[in-house]
């Protein structure tokens, strides 16, 4: 975070489709931190994590051309690629349902986890601003987007119908939305 | 499901999430091209993410980076062999491709040099140990021709002197074709012989010079009849009336055998 560079996201994409390693340096340096957030979110474990997250780079550096700007942000891509090799790794090492059963039960703290695991939050008060959201809503976005549950997982596992599952997510992201307009 | 529909149904935030079906998927590439609003909510919905896991974040190790820089650099070596496509390893590649060609060149042009100029310093070497030779052989030559000329110098000394007295010695009945001619220095009282025509003497056998004084043989010395085109010093002889040759035993006799006079001049 502290060392950025500031590049473009398209000019960033154009050098790393055409095999900079610089760029790629680049692209390191920025996401690194929130990839392996989410890689640690997922299997909770460091050496783990780390093997995964080395995985991650450098099958971003392969698959680059095939990134396609007009279906999303980088970022979106990037968190795709990284929530499926970890959760395909965490699978291929029989964890989950384990983990899984353990992390539902420390439902409660979730949030305050998550809070926790930042150590460095760029805008005064945004602790304070996620901890305002619904947990159980904001639960539902990590179980989805961080840890590769299924909406028909997640339904079972909070007991209600899918389209409700849906909807509380969309409610949950406009929460997200407002409170970045906010800040 | 009009547009409104499909942002409230909650599709959107599933397709960013990569949770949507390929149906889906398609049917919202599409849509994303058509409708501009479609495209601002999915940025949106992005950017919510965003901001959400950017408070997830977590510092890895600073060894990875390193570990990765050096992966990507070993399979993007591979992929060059493999592709030989991209313009940074093909300008690179012909540097390399040309300074190994330039090297070659220089290696085949100081290699000929080399055999060129070893082949120079052969023959050089070849025509010293030749001209070394030769002058030996001259050296040689000239040392025989000074010999040579020495000899004829005293040769033509003897017979310029005004002091040496000729006497022609003739063959005698044992030999009338026989000749020789002797020179007497009247002051030194030398004696020289020159052989003009003498029979090979038979082995074991050899000349010998006396001289005759008051009817007495005075021995003057052997004398070899080989080489005569030249005067061959003898013995010292104070007084002589004549001169003559007898064959003799080698080494020469004390007295003259009389049965073999080749030769005879009174002076």
């Amino acid at each position: 975070m502290s060392k950025k560079t500031q590049i473009p996201e398209e000019q960033l994409v154009q050098l790393l489709k055409n095999k900079d390693r610089e760029a790629f340096a680049t692209l390191y340096d920025n996401y690194c931190n929130a990839l392996y957030g989410v890689v640690f979110r997922i299997v909770n474990d460091e050496p783990l994590a780390q093997d995964i997250l080395q995985e991650v780079f450098v099958k971003i550096w392969k698959n680059m051309e095939f990134y396609d700007a007009t279906k999303g942000r980088l970022f979106t891509w990037l968190i795709n690629i990284t929530r499926n090799t970890a959760i395909d790794k965490y699978r291929s090492q029989e964890f989950r349902q384990q983990a899984k059963n353990q992390k539902l039960d420390d439902s409660v703290n979730q949030v305050n986890m998550v809070s926790s695991v930042n150590t460095k939050v760029d805008h005064i008060g945004l602790k304070e601003q996620i901890s305002q959201l619904k947990p159980e809503y904001i639960q539902m976005v990590d179980l989805l987007y961080f840890q590769g549950y299924t909406h028909e997982e997640v339904a079972k596992e909070f007991n209600i119908p899918l389209g409700t599952v849906k909807t509380r997510i969309r409610a949950a992201i406009m929460q997200l939305r407002e409170k970045l307009m906010v800040s | 499901m009009d547009i409104t529909e499909q942002i409230s149904s909650g599709l959107l935030e599933s397709y960013v999430f990569g949770l949507s079906s390929e149906e889906e998927n398609r049917q919202i590439g599409n849509l994303i091209h058509q409708n501009a609003k479609i495209k601002e909510e999915i940025v949106a919905i992005e950017d919510a993410l965003i901001f959400y896991a950017s408070q997830q974040v977590k510092s890895p190790p600073a060894t990875i980076k390193d570990t990765l820089i050096s992966q990507i650099n070993y399979s993007s070596e591979k992929k060059i062999i493999m592709h030989p496509a991209s313009v940074a390893s093909r300008s690179s590649n012909s540097t390399i491709r040309f300074l190994a060609a330039a090297a070659i060149t220089l290696f085949l042009i100081s290699t000929a040099g080399n055999f060129f100029l070893y082949n120079n310093w052969k023959n050089a070497e070849h025509r010293v140990t030749a001209l070394n030779n030769e002058k030996e052989q001259l050296a040689q030559e000239l040392n025989v021709q000074e010999a040579k000329f020495k000899t004829v110098g005293n040769d033509m000394a003897v017979l310029q002197s005004p002091y040496n007295k000729p006497v022609m010695l003739k063959g005698m009945p044992v030999a009338p074709d026989a000749m020789a001619m002797v020179y007497w220095n009247t002051q030194t009282h030398e004696v020289f012989v020159n052989v003009h025509k003498l029979p090979a003497p038979p082995a074991g056998k050899q000349y010998q010079l006396w001289a005759l004084a008051d009817g007495k043989p005075i021995d003057a010395g052997v004398f070899d009849v080989t080489d005569t085109s030249h005067v061959q010093k003898m013995k010292v002889i104070n007084t002589a009336q004549a001169f003559a040759v007898t064959l003799e035993n080698e080494g020469g006799s004390p007295t003259p055998t009389l049965t073999a006079l080749y030769l005879m001049g009174k002076i």
